[in-house]
């Protein structure tokens, strides 16, 4: 198959919707899910941090007279 | 460290599943003259996307961590009877789904363009699912190891670095 124009080449024959289509949606997923996962990555690191701080809180508190 | 990976793999296989299934029919519908048909492949894929889910749901619903992982396990074990129905599907009965492109030994009848397209984007793909299944299970090993020192260490340099 060759194409001479660029919207000849998007047309893909008038199978455009079904190409452009497949390929739009293996792009939106494959960009969300590994950012799904760096954002999970990253509220894990925030909870602990936290739970750090609420624990260096409370010692300090309790070693206060 | 198994069921941290069962737990990680699962999201990315899901999503592999749809992407198989949409893609499949939106290739389908020029080419078939319809979006979908119960053909035994389709319809085998489909059940693996639905066990994809319910493994998922199912660990998610229980709060015990010991007792979801063996739950989910279990179903996983149930689910990868699967596996061969879904490979065998177009072997085993006359589906409107074609056979395999690809056969090892065989003399292969795909022109090399695509033959090596084909190749490649398989490994492509194989190349990110490791990456996001690895980058899904470090989250879920900190999740589960919260309360230990090498976790707290690791944040605790992070924060200072």
């Amino acid at each position: 198959m060759q194409w001479h124009s660029l919207s000849e080449f998007l047309d893909m024959g008038g199978r455009g919707g079904f190409v452009w289509g497949a390929y739009g949606t293996m792009a939106v997923l494959m960009l969300v899910e590994p950012l799904l996962a760096h954002w999970r990555h990253r509220a894990a690191r925030a909870a602990i941090a936290e739970r750090m701080a609420d624990e260096e809180a409370a010692r300090q508190a309790g070693a206060r007279p | 460290m198994a069921f941290v990976f069962a737990r990680a793999i699962a999201p990315t296989g899901a999503l592999f599943t749809v992407l198989a299934l949409w893609t499949g029919s939106l290739w389908g519908r020029p080419t078939w003259g319809t979006w979908w048909v119960w053909d035994a492949r389709l319809t085998s894929e489909l059940i693996l996307l639905f066990l994809y889910l319910g493994y998922m749901a199912l660990v998610a619903a229980i709060d015990d961590t010991r007792r979801a992982d063996k739950a989910g396990a279990l179903l996983a074990i149930v689910g990868v009877v699967n596996v061969p129905i879904i490979y065998f599907s177009v072997i085993w009965w006359n589906t409107l789904h074609q056979g395999s492109s690809l056969t090892m030994g065989a003399k292969q009848h795909m022109a090399s363009t695509m033959l090596i397209a084909m190749l490649l984007l398989t490994l492509a793909c194989w190349a990110y699912a490791f990456a996001v299944v690895f980058a899904r299970a470090r989250a879920i090993t900190l999740e589960r190891e919260g309360d230990t020192a090498w976790a707290r260490a690791l944040v605790a340099a992070s924060n200072q670095g």
